[in-house]
């Protein structure tokens, strides 16, 4: 098989990826055909008309250096790791078509950029008073409407989404596949513009982030956009509890006793490990700074810096457990932001809630990957290509 | 026959009481141990601490209608301005100087804003506080009340209706009016009418030209911002595109004024009470542009003088 082929294996893996995730266009889209159609543009997703004279016209974004030959196996697959989509490499049908090497860097690209959070049990309610002495019993949990929830193990973002990494996907032309957004999304897409109406977050401009602000995670991203940039890398945002088990850590003491801490380093806030109002310079920082706040499984920034987007819904309850009206449907967002007033509105169980377009100045995200949606280890059967997503046990993956 | 007895004569007592105390406020003449004004209802307690503490504060208003978030505004500013060690910092003279500031941070910290405020003037928080700044030698001494929007509005309807704002208007050194943005934008003109009100009000209380509201600094501070990008991000323009009278009458009236924006929560929803109908909740609480307003208007203020 010519390289040709081996392009076709890779890019058939990938279609079977893009098959898995809910697309909006319906149907499998290939890495390489992704590659061809950010290149070109031709699914017509752009805001400006045809500029009648592109000689003067300012560039969209800076241009991609880099290749878009869907034909070059070798120049893909590093191009991949380079914009961070190891995760999109290690999936089952797509790594066992690397060879030895392309699998190892991927798998070391996962352990650097990523922490494994074990399964488990997690509490998420209004429990954050019953927290206050670390630990959980059955009837303060029933007493808060609190809700005991299984987790899958997982492989979570040990940083938010910087800026630069978001780069890649705005000049992937990440804005302008449609695979990659919910179909009623569509419309507003064209929205979704900087500060010179490019494509991208709501605060760059000419399609580029602030200058030194690469390693800060990105923000004036709507939820629509941090579920497409997710796709893009081949991972997903986390659920609610799933945040809430990676930073509070719970671990059962007895069947009905349970710790869980309040903030990812203990039960007591510590304004020098978190960038809150007052204890940072009153915006964000860099997501590797304020490392004294790291959780127990080597995840940074989970509170402070900047709220994160998760996949659930906003549950509109008060702290007293008074139902909430809406004027419209709230994503949730967790884990407060360097302009968050309140220590009680920054712990691991705090949830609050933002409309799904809205692109704030304080709010990033970041992503998450079921463990067993990854193939982190070559089968003894080399040959044997699986079908559907396999497992993966913590054993496998020391981190 | 009847044993007469002799009573010792408490003279320091006797002196007390014929010795009259004004009002800080309104200058009216109460009893050495009366708790609030007996003619305007502020709390004497500022005239005893001006007293003991040899200092004549200076008087700042924050005015503007109801539910514009006068007690949401001036407690944060309170709670900001007494955690920021090396900036502009606020120390509250007395206990019942931080009464407002407490109430205001519970209920925010709760995800609830404050309950109204209550029109009677002896149940209004006031602030008694000392303003330091970095590389100013002295500092400032400062009383802001947190007055009833309804109130304020039937003085302005009906003058002479409560004598503790006129009073306390007339001898203020510089005035924060707050505007709600989102009712502003939504609901019309019924905000810029009361602003306008409130301005025209202001401008006629001080008729001396050296003295008068017109050489007075006036922030214009647009509230509720979060759910209002468009006065976020350009307040100045949002006055002239959404209240241009009021735009022209302060341009009119004031030499020095300012508009800004400010807001407290994050993102906001509602519950359904049966005693209040539709309340608003924070569901956040993400100060932004508390303090710019005021640090402009303590720029322009000159030194609180001393006896």
């Amino acid at each position: 098989m010519g390289a040709v082929g081996a392009a076709s294996a890779v890019i058939l893996g990938l279609g079977w990826h893009w098959g898995c995730v809910p697309l909006a266009a319906g149907g499998g889209v290939g890495l390489g055909y992704l590659l061809l159609q950010g290149a070109s543009g031709a699914l017509g997703l752009s805001r400006e008309a045809p500029d009648p004279n592109p000689a003067t016209a300012p560039p969209a974004v800076k241009p991609s250096p880099e290749p878009t030959d869907p034909s070059d196996v070798d120049a893909l697959v590093e191009r991949m790791l380079a914009h961070g989509r190891y995760a999109l490499l290690l999936r089952p049908q797509i790594g066992a078509t690397l060879n030895q090497e392309q699998l190892d860097r991927a798998v070391t690209a996962l352990q650097e950029g990523m922490a494994l959070v074990p399964d488990g049990e997690v509490v998420l309610g209004r429990i954050d008073e019953a927290l206050d002495d670390g630990q959980l019993e059955e009837e303060e949990i029933a007493a808060c409407e609190g809700r005991v929830i299984r987790v899958e193990h997982f492989f979570l973002d040990r940083y938010p989404v910087t800026n630069r990494q978001y780069h890649d996907f705005v000049v992937g032309g990440g804005y302008r596949q449609i695979a990659l957004w919910d179909e009623k999304i569509w419309p507003a897409v064209l929205d979704f513009v900087d500060q010179t109406g490019q494509p991208g977050p709501r605060f760059w401009q000419d399609g580029c982030y602030p200058n030194g602000l690469e390693d800060h995670p990105v923000v004036g991203v709507s939820w629509y956009e941090a579920v497409a940039y997710a796709r893009w890398v081949g991972k997903r945002l986390l659920t609610d509890a799933e945040w809430v088990k990676a930073g509070s850590w719970p671990v059962s003491l007895s069947p009905n006793t349970r710790v869980q801490r309040k903030y990812p380093w203990g039960d007591a806030m510590d304004r020098s490990r978190v960038n809150l109002w007052g204890s940072g310079p009153d915006a964000t920082v860099p997501v590797h700074e304020f490392a004294e706040g790291v959780s127990v499984g080597g995840v940074y920034q989970l509170i402070g810096n900047v709220w994160e987007w998760t996949r659930g819904e906003f549950e509109p309850i008060d702290p007293l457990l008074r139902e909430l009206v809406l004027e419209i449907p709230m994503k949730s967002v967790r884990g407060g932001a360097f302009d968050t007033y309140f220590d009680n509105q920054a712990t691991c169980q705090f949830q609050s809630g933002e409309t799904a377009i809205a692109r704030k100045r304080n709010v990033g995200f970041r992503c998450a990957v079921g463990a067993c949606d990854l193939m982190l280890a070559r089968p003894a059967d080399d040959s044997a290509v699986p079908t559907e997503p396999q497992g993966a046990s913590i054993e496998e993956v020391p981190v | 026959m009847t044993k007469g007895v002799i009573v010792p004569l408490e003279s320091a007592r006797l002196v007390e009481y014929a010795v009259p105390i004004p009002c800080y406020v309104c200058e009216g003449q109460n009893n050495f141990d009366a708790e609030y004004c007996r003619y305007c209802s502020a709390p004497m307690a500022l005239a005893h601490q001006a007293n003991s503490q040899k200092v004549f504060p200076q008087m700042v208003a924050t005015v503007g209608a109801s539910g514009v978030g006068k007690t949401v505004y001036l407690g944060m500013l309170m709670d900001m301005l007494s955690r920021r060690p090396k900036q502009v910092q606020l120390l509250a003279r007395g206990a019942f100087s931080i009464t407002l500031q407490q109430t205001t941070l519970a209920a925010l910290g709760r995800c609830e804003f404050p309950e109204k405020t209550p029109n009677e003037p002896d149940r209004w928080n006031w602030v008694h506080c000392q303003i330091r700044r970095p590389k100013q030698r002295h500092a400032m001494e400062l009383i802001m009340p947190d007055m009833a929007g309804e109130a304020v509005l039937q003085e302005v309807d009906h003058p002479n209706t409560f004598r503790v704002i006129r009073a306390f208007l007339q001898k203020c050194v510089g005035a924060m009016v707050l505007i709600d943005a989102v009712k502003l934008k939504e609901s019309g003109q019924s905000q810029e009418f009361f602003t306008m009100k409130l301005i025209s009000y202001l401008g006629e209380l001080g008729d001396d030209g050296k003295r008068g509201w017109s050489r007075k600094p006036v922030a214009l501070v647009f509230t509720k911002v979060d759910q209002c990008e468009q006065c976020a991000k350009d307040p100045m323009r949002f006055a002239k595109t959404h209240a241009a009278g009021l735009w022209q009458q302060c341009e009119e009236r004031f030499r020095q004024f300012r508009f800004f924006a400010a807001g407290v929560a994050g993102a906001c929803a509602y519950r359904h009470s049966l005693e209040n109908g539709r309340v608003h909740v924070p569901l956040r609480v993400e100060p932004h542009g508390i303090i710019e307003p005021f640090e402009w208007l303590l720029s322009k203020l000159g030194p609180s003088s001393r006896r």
